[in-house]
């Protein structure tokens, strides 16, 4: 008993550095390349909670739900196959989850987040580059990484020698976020 | 010298013609796709993917004009074939023309199955006009290769009742002399009386 409210004790100024996604001004997009042609898709659903203190990076830890099911392209063939078995079997793992492991300073206003990124059953870990700025109590944040979708098995039975749709697919993230007091 | 009406419904002959061009359109856009597709040039890819995407749309109509087709030969009825026939020519007669219905419903709706239980989910935009449903199938590589397999077959079915069809066609016109290839091509037929 005491040591929960020791724990809770010592969790609690970690509160001061949670923030909160705003939906409308935030977006994670990915873009595919079919046959040198490239497919832009974006997951409009996702959910994140987000501890970050500049002062405090060890603290920091973010925690991202995406909606795989959710997602969509410019592209009707492509969104026709993507909630396939092969793609993002939306089926068996209707979401893919990041969750940070460190998140480090690499220059002002510049840092890395390692982690791991989990879709279709398979974990893999990902390094997450990105930019902030925090103005008063909102903090805008934009990051792009670069996945292989081999690393997930996606598309490995209808494409596996990557023939049509490209081993590398580069995702972009753009987040504003309100601090939660 | 009368020149009479075909014994066809102008509807009948539209309809064989535009079936025939689409047909031999679908068979070698079939037989070229591959080709096409497994090139290392991504253009000719791509070229390759609309010729898949052309196929399918004009084999749905070819599904569609043979029930059309169909329809026309039932309320219709259709000429008798020539007395002078054989009972071995009438029964080649018969069979190459019921094969060609069977073949151009079984083949596009062949064509249906692999696109509907393939695991590519790619949706049918008929001539970009608008998404041509799936069959209510569940997706499935088994079935969908089985059906591709069928598709391929019967296709290579239709090549020979073309060729059976139009030496038949032939046969008639320059060796039999009556009208049965003019009953189809009506400007022929003052030539051929």
């Amino acid at each position: 008993m005491i040591r929960l409210a020791l724990l809770l004790l010592v969790a609690t100024p970690a509160f001061a550095s949670q923030w909160a996604v705003v939906p409308g001004q935030s977006s994670i997009g990915f873009t595919a390349s079919w046959n040198g042609d490239t497919v832009t898709g974006r997951f409009p659903k996702f959910a994140a909670t987000i501890r970050f203190d500049p002062a405090k990076l060890a603290d920091a830890k973010v925690d991202a739900v995406i909606d795989l099911a959710a997602a969509t392209t410019d592209n009707k063939t492509a969104n026709g196959s993507l909630p396939g078995d092969d793609w993002f079997a939306v089926k068996t793992a209707p979401t893919a989850r990041f969750t940070s492991t460190a998140i480090t300073q690499t220059r002002p206003g510049s840092y890395v987040a390692k982690g791991t990124l989990t879709m279709r059953g398979v974990t893999v870990p990902v390094t997450l580059p990105f930019t902030l700025a925090i103005t008063g109590d909102t903090a805008v944040m934009t990051g792009e990484t670069k996945l292989d979708r081999r690393a997930f098995k996606i598309g490995m039975d209808s494409d596996a020698s990557g023939s049509w749709v490209a081993f590398p697919v580069p995702v972009k993230v753009r987040i504003t976020a309100a601090r939660v007091k | 010298m009368i020149a009479e009406r075909s014994p066809y419904s102008r509807a009948a002959i539209i309809l064989h013609w535009l079936i025939a061009l689409l047909l031999i359109g679908n068979l070698a856009g079939g037989l070229l796709m591959g080709g096409f597709l497994d090139s290392d040039d991504p253009a000719m890819k791509k070229l390759g993917f609309q010729i898949i995407q052309l196929h399918k749309s004009f084999g749905l109509t070819v599904l569609l004009l043979t029930l059309v087709r169909l329809g026309v030969r039932v309320s219709a009825g259709f000429p008798p074939l020539p007395s002078h026939m054989t009972g071995l020519e009438r029964l080649l007669a018969r069979v190459t023309h019921y094969g060609f219905y069977a073949l151009l419903l079984l083949i596009p709706l062949a064509g249906w199955v692999m696109v509907s239980a393939s695991t590519l989910g790619f949706p049918t935009s008929y001539f970009g006009l608008f998404t041509w449903p799936h069959l209510p199938i569940p997706t499935s590589k088994e079935t969908a290769s089985a059906a591709s397999e069928v598709h391929e077959i019967l296709a290579f079915v239709a090549i020979g009742l073309i060729v059976l069809h139009v030496a038949g066609a032939l046969k008639h016109h320059f060796f039999d002399r009556d009208d049965v290839l003019a009953r189809m091509i009506p400007s022929l037929r003052r030539k051929a009386l």
